[in-house]
């Protein structure tokens, strides 16, 4: 038995060293990408970012904030750190470890909307977090929002297991250094979308006849609170920012008013600002400018950008917070 | 609890410490018993309550047995046991389809029926536990075993948790005496259990899960999908069967030896058979080799005129069919099999492919060869059946393999298919993969039975493989094909 049990034990020492070092390698690889999320957060993680304006927040901040149009028009250097399908949680741990690795921007631009208080539901796009588990905000956040990932940050290799082979080929093509660059739909963080109207708002509301009432979830208020906290001990000033969305959108959601009130109080209790933007540029009402109910297509964001720019000037304008 | 599940990893190695840990048979069996409860309890404890009552039942009636002689009375004790066991089965298994097909019958004649459905659950294992103690029974009722007074050892032969949700099916006289004496540990027998249970893993994680991906989606509205796709799906279906209950099978196996127990085989190689025959030696031998003792003979078996061979094949392989689920598309699959087994019976050819093919050779003729494609071939056909939601879509799918697998249009959606699912290529590598393992070992228990002498070697072909598994295996921890039935 003695016998069996260390062969085991020398077996796994074994196996669990060639797991580590394969594993520490081929993170190695998604860490050197340039391009595409992955890209972006290792610039963020590896300090190379000097935003002077950031925008962070859910698909609507990565859709509707085109970094490079407002860096244009206002002469500051932006960046978005929008991030699709996150919740306010997954959006704290980011801004966190934007702030610990990166010079302090002059204003951070938190997109909130009608989902952002629901409660969590799921790590979405969960490949673009293995390889920044270390980073103990990320960790804390994707773990508030799923705790198995603790298999992924502790067990080796496991992260390649669960999102298989295609997630070792972008390892290994980091590691070679061959980037498909072509391809690449950020810039600046910013993913724009040239897309028709897809029709999923009016089955949405086949579905909902009777209109939606989105929940508040006290916990996801408080995380709202931290983030501007965040912002605020970092030195920078915090605009929650409603972006523009489809004018029946914004009549189908029974309890809209509510929401916004909330954003309003949690603004006014925190000392940040609150723009609500949702029919800047006249965008609401027509379904031209967006390719779903939430989302401005391409044509939309050139529209929304001035708006943006404009704010953005005066806030940026305006004296550094004391840290 | 799964087999491929990381709670799986720690449950394993938590009871085979704590078993080599105990002194003594009896605390051993306690913990079998309370690990099995566990294990089992895991996707639903109510179900332990099933479990429970079928082995107190099974246990009480053989203590009766062991205290009459009155024919009688044995006569009722043992159909006691048939009707607790095969009620619960059928009550849980069986009940809304009888109540479906006679609705549907009575509605062919113009008459509506409103059957009571109950639209249970199934219990996970219900038909493997459920025919294991139920073979105790008989044997203590036939005078070939000696009813057991400790309950423990009889509680935990019924749940073994290696074999207790998908087999192999245990006969008492095999499993019971293993429980009643004591275990001593085997370093070897151990080391070969975990070998085992290694290539289970692979061929479940690897073979199975990724044929799994891509026949779910050919076998999706097949009605839409081209002959040579369906063609493929079938093919794959073979194999994500194949690894999927075998590999359950060698991991249950190489389990069961950690704890110094011994299971019985359960897989051979049945793709490597050269007639149907074969392949029914080779294919979920317990099962096949239950039904054999335990209905086939006592109905007469192969003895007798024509008519009485041809009708006990016929039931043998309809109720195993029957088996497998409430479903008429396991009675078709069951009837096919004993279609193409019957020219064997009757030809007295059934027994003519004892010996392990191209034995003592690197490579089959080509007589082997073709035989064993054309037994593949026949087995995939029965497969659409087992595969296919009702009968009809199976017919769908077979016309379709026929008329329309040399549609031009068609055959640029399956060369779109084929070039468009890296799993595809996954899963074929997997495959040839496994059956060049297999056929290096087929005289063996297992591929990686007899590999390199030089452990060195031996432990890089482990590592690698595991780094197979973790690389290319689907790991949505996917159940077992065989939980269902």
């Amino acid at each position: 038995m003695r016998a069996f049990l260390l062969r085991c034990l020398l077996f796994a020492l074994v196996l669990g060293a060639v797991a580590w070092a394969l594993d520490a390698m081929l993170m190695h690889g998604i860490r050197q990408r340039r391009t595409h999320t992955l890209g972006a957060w290792n610039r963020v993680v590896q300090g190379r970012m000097d935003a002077q304006v950031l925008f962070t927040g859910s698909s609507r901040c990565l859709m509707h904030f085109d970094a490079q149009a407002i860096g244009e028009r206002t002469g500051l250097r932006c960046w978005n750190l929008g991030m699709d399908g996150t919740q306010l949680e997954l959006q704290l741990g980011w801004l966190r470890t934007y702030l610990a690795h990166n010079p302090a921007p002059k204003v951070i631009v938190q997109n909130v909307d009608l989902i952002s208080l629901t409660p969590d539901s799921g790590v979405f796009f969960p490949a673009q977090y293995p390889p920044y588990l270390n980073e103990p905000d990320v960790y804390r956040a994707v773990r508030s929002v799923d705790h198995t990932w603790w298999k992924d940050r502790w067990i080796p290799l496991y992260s390649f297991s669960r999102l298989g082979l295609p997630y070792a080929g972008l390892a290994i093509s980091g590691l070679l250094g061959r980037e498909d660059t072509l391809t690449d739909p950020l810039v600046l963080g910013h993913e724009k979308r040239d897309w028709p109207w897809d029709g999923t708002f009016d089955r949405f509301v086949k579905e909902h006849p009777h209109g939606i009432t989105r929940p508040i979830d006290r916990r996801m208020v408080d995380v709202l609170r931290q983030i501007i906290r965040a912002g605020h001990e970092a030195g920078s000033h915090v605009v929650l920012v409603v972006v523009p969305e489809l004018l029946e959108m914004q009549q189908f959601t029974i309890n809209r008013t509510e929401v916004l009130a909330v954003f309003a109080q949690v603004a006014r209790e925190e000392g940040a600002l609150f723009r609500d933007l949702s029919c800047a540029a006249d965008l609401c009402g027509e379904r031209r400018w967006f390719y779903n109910s939430q989302h401005l297509n391409a044509g939309g964001v050139a529209r929304f950008t001035p708006v943006v720019a404009d704010s953005v000037s005066v806030w940026a304008a305006q004296p550094r917070m004391p840290s | 609890m799964l087999f491929n599940s990381l709670a799986f990893a720690f449950f394993l190695p938590a009871v085979f410490a704590l078993y080599w840990a105990l002194r003594g048979r009896v605390a051993q069996n306690v913990l079998i018993l309370l690990a099995s409860y566990l294990f089992y309890g895991w996707w639903d404890w109510r179900f332990l309550t099933l479990i429970a009552f079928s082995s107190l039942l099974d246990y009480g009636i053989g203590l009766g047995l062991g205290n009459t002689t009155a024919p009688r009375t044995r006569k009722l004790l043992l159909g006691l046991s048939l009707a607790g066991n095969l009620g619960l089965l059928g009550l849980f298994k069986y009940h809304d389809f009888f109540a479906r097909s006679l609705a549907e019958a009575f509605a062919t004649l113009g008459i509506e029926l409103h059957p009571v459905t109950l639209g249970l659950v199934l219990p996970v294992g219900i038909s493997f536990y459920t025919f294991q103690t139920l073979s105790y029974t008989i044997d203590v009722y036939r005078g070939t075993l000696k009813p057991v007074r400790d309950p423990v050892s009889f509680l935990a032969y019924v749940s073994f948790f290696p074999q207790l949700v998908a087999g192999p099916i245990e006969r008492a006289a095999d499993l019971l005496p293993q429980f009643q004496r004591d275990r001593h540990f085997d370093a070897a027998a151990a080391t070969d259990g975990l070998r085992q249970m290694l290539w289970g893993l692979f061929k479940k994680i690897v073979v199975a899960d990724n044929c799994a991906r891509l026949v779910d989606e050919v076998y999706t509205l097949p009605a839409q999908q081209p002959g040579l796709l369906l063609l493929l799906g079938t093919l794959l279906f073979a194999f994500q069967i194949y690894g999927d209950f075998s590999g359950y099978s060698d991991i249950a196996i190489g389990s069961a030896r950690l704890f110094g127990i011994t299971l019985r085989r359960n897989f051979a190689f049945p793709y490597f058979s050269r007639d149907i025959a074969e392949f029914w030696r080779r294919w979920h031998i317990s099962l096949s080799t239950w039904f054999r003792d335990y209905v086939y003979i006592p109905l007469g078996g192969s003895r007798g005129n024509v008519a009485l061979r041809v009708r006990n094949t016929m039931i043998i392989f309809l109720v195993s069919g029957f088996w497998h689920g409430a479903n008429w598309t396991f009675l078709v699959w069951g009837a096919l099999h004993a279609l193409f087994f019957l020219p064997l019976l009757l030809g007295g050819r059934n027994r003519q492919h004892l010996a392990v093919v191209a034995e003592g050779r690197l490579l089959p003729s080509l007589r082997e060869a073709a035989a064993m494609l054309g037994t593949f071939l026949l087995v995939c056909l029965a497969w659409v059946f087992f595969r296919a939601a009702n009968v009809s879509q199976a017919f769908t799918i077979l016309r379709r393999i026929i008329t329309r697998s040399l549609d031009a249009r068609l055959g640029q959606l399956t060369l779109e298919f084929i070039t468009s699912h890296l799993t595809l290529g996954i899963a074929c590598g997997a495959i040839l993969l496994m059956l060049a393992l297999e056929w290096r070992q087929r005289a063996g228990h297992h591929a990686l039975e007899q590999l390199s002498a030089s452990r060195p070697a031996r432990w890089a072909v482990y590592v690698s493989l595991i780094l197979v598994i973790v690389f290319l295996g689907d790991h949505g921890a996917q159940q077992f094909i065989y939980f269902q039935f």
